[in-house]
């Protein structure tokens, strides 16, 4: 199990909690995505001083998850990356590739989802 | 006779783990010195006789190899370095992998390894100038690679 | 007006593929927008015709310049999922290989660098003093490059007393010609004027876009994960990160060069304490489900992350990697803006771009 985890529940609440950590001075590690029940789950890794902080938001299969990249720039690569091998949707991406960061109209279509 | 003396290469990387590009680079440097052979790395495909390809091909930079092949003037020779070139190597059957690069372009030398060691590459790019000696007497002329099938990217 | 320039895939500077599309003003740059791509392969989804052992070499080979750590940091994932504690020396002997591996890829980013700003009988220098740790590689794993000398649960090869004669001896060697190279990087006239001021990345902004390795350090943030107290094994050893605080080109470069110093001594103090032992435990069955584990190491190009979840059976149920460069891209193109065209070579090399990291 990861240390120092925590559920969130909305995306609202999600937002809120990622802008009170970056005023803390959390730096952004990555994001990760897992498929489950239908949908993914996110899991945000933050790190300041060496601890990690890692928060669980579960995407319901036809959800639109909201980007971090207002608060923290650097997660629009990890976004369009997950756009791209999981089909996922993200909304309000700072430079939104369209799901062709990596793949070009002619690869395979959403290869990990 | 002149051209196999001084042949200058031009280094792709398609889609290599960079294993092979720092050994291939490292056959230009001090020990190994390939400059020994007249070669010399060169940043421009117009310039270049001996194509070195290193890693396999993908959907995305399928369309960059075809158009750097087909810029190099006559007589050219392809040497594909490392078993990603050779043949897809241990990601063959990777989703974003075509193969080997001699599913797109003609390969006269292959170098196996992962990495092939810098005297593995070195001897490759000697086999490769017979090679490139015969097509100049020959007046053989590379063929004008088109891309077809199912890896052109169709906003290419 | 401004025009935009494609800056690769096939560049001279660049050793690997990658495009930068920079807006430019005149001869300004005034944006860029990477375009990735050239390099996916898709190794993420590899777990699910691989097992966990065999994972181990897919993940060296996401690239061929930090492959050690890259393994060394997958083989702490899966130890740590599956509650294996590796034999002590095993320990030791992978500081003694990751460092060893740190000193040939900063050697090698060091010319590819001087090649980068037109230096290039300094390239040549760093290439050969970097071929006597290609010949400790290969002396002691029997490959240059790709050295599989990490498994899990341990080491596959040990190092005898003639081995770390020859290390030691080839480091004492080593020191002073780093020590000429660095006379030419850091007091070099020429260098100098190309480096200081090119490209500054000021403290906080480095460390809000998530910055990495060399390229947060060189901005003054105190950040190596060595220094975490996941890896107490460098605290044993007397370890210090290296921190410069003008946020340049410059600055970034004397990261590099006095992290050198500080493997030499990493090096020297794990092979002094050393201990006897096994090199390996055997670790059989495989990761339960649902158990999962973040993994960090510091990489040459910065911190590595991954992340590995277990599904009960001998393939992983998920594999994440975040690779340095990764996390990287968006400093550089927050230095980019306000540059010459002419410098964009030197201020891209400075983050020590690795694609194939990056895109794998």
């Amino acid at each position: 199990m990861l240390e120092n985890n925590v559920e969130i529940k909305s995306s609202s609440e999600l937002l809120k909690i990622v802008q009170e950590l970056k005023n803390d001075g959390y730096r952004y590690a990555t994001m990760i995505c897992l498929k489950a029940n239908d949908g993914h789950e996110l899991i945000y890794v933050l790190d300041k001083n060496y601890v990690l902080k890692t928060l669980r938001y579960f995407v319901k299969p036809s959800e639109k998850p909201k980007s971090m990249s207002g608060i923290y720039l650097c997660a629009l690569l990890i976004e369009n990356e997950y756009q791209d091998l999981f089909g996922l949707t993200f909304e309000g991406l700072a430079i939104d590739f369209k799901g062709h960061l990596y793949l070009t109209p002619n690869s395979p279509k959403t290869p990990l989802a | 006779m002149a051209l196999a003396k001084s042949p200058w290469i031009i280094h792709v990387n398609c889609n290599s783990c960079n294993g092979c590009d720092i050994e291939v680079l490292a056959c230009l440097t001090p020990l190994y010195d390939a400059e020994r052979f007249g070669v010399l790395n060169i940043g421009t495909p117009k310039q270049a006789d001996i194509m070195v390809v290193t890693g396999s091909i993908n959907y995305k930079n399928v369309n960059v190899l075809k158009n750097i092949y087909n810029q190099i003037p006559d007589p050219k020779v392809v040497l594909a370095v490392g078993a990603c070139a050779s043949t897809g190597g241990i990601f063959h059957d990777c989703y974003n992998v075509i193969g080997g690069v001699d599913q797109v372009i003609p390969v006269d030398a292959y170098v196996p390894g992962c990495c092939p060691r810098p005297e593995a590459i070195l001897d490759g790019v000697v086999a490769a100038l017979s090679v490139l000696e015969s097509k100049s007497q020959g007046k053989i002329k590379g063929k004008d690679v088109k891309l077809k099938g199912n890896e052109v990217p169709s906003n290419a | 007006m401004t025009t935009v320039i494609p800056f690769g895939p096939q560049h001279p500077v660049l050793p690997e593929p990658v495009q930068l599309k920079l807006e430019l003003d005149n001869d300004v740059v005034v944006g860029a927008l990477p375009s990735l791509g050239y390099v996916h392969r898709g190794l993420e989804k590899f777990i699910d015709t691989k097992d966990y052992n065999q994972t181990l070499y897919i993940c060296e080979r996401i690239c061929g310049i930090c492959s050690a750590i890259h393994s060394i940091t997958y083989a702490r994932g899966v130890e740590q999922l599956m509650n294996v504690e590796i034999p002590e020396r095993a320990e030791y002997l992978r500081v003694i290989w990751s460092e060893l591996a740190r000193v040939q890829s900063h050697l090698l980013w060091l010319g590819l660098f001087a090649d980068g700003f037109g230096f290039e009988s300094l390239f040549m220098e760093c290439w050969k003093y970097r071929e006597a740790v290609m010949d400790i590689m290969e002396m002691t794993t029997g490959n240059r490059v790709i050295t599989s000398m990490c498994k899990v649960g341990g080491t596959t090869k040990d190092l005898s007393k003639e081995h770390i004669d020859i290390i030691l001896k080839a480091i004492d060697n080593l020191e002073p010609q780093v020590e000429n190279l660095e006379k030419v990087f850091v007091n070099n006239y020429t260098v100098k004027k190309r480096l200081v001021g090119l490209g500054v990345l000021s403290k906080q902004l480095a460390y809000d876009v998530g910055a990495v390795g060399p390229t947060l350090r060189g901005s003054g943030v105190h950040s190596d994960i060595r220094e975490s107290p996941s890896w107490s094994i460098y605290k044993d050893l007397n370890f210090k990160a290296v921190i410069e605080n003008d946020g340049d080109c410059y600055a970034r470069t004397k990261v590099r060069i006095y992290e050198l110093y500080e493997c030499f001594k990493l090096i020297r103090n794990a092979i002094s304490k050393l201990p006897a032992g096994e090199i390996s435990i055997p670790v059989k069955g495989s990761p339960a489900a649902g158990a999962e584990a973040i993994s960090r190491a510091e990489q040459p190009r910065g911190e590595v992350v991954y992340y590995v979840k277990g599904n009960g059976t001998k393939n992983l149920e998920r594999l994440k990697i975040r690779t340095p460069t990764f996390a990287n891209i968006p400093a550089l193109l927050q230095m980019l803006p306000g540059i010459k065209l002419a410098d964009v070579p030197v201020v891209v090399l400075t983050v020590d771009p690795c694609i194939s990291c990056t895109e794998r």
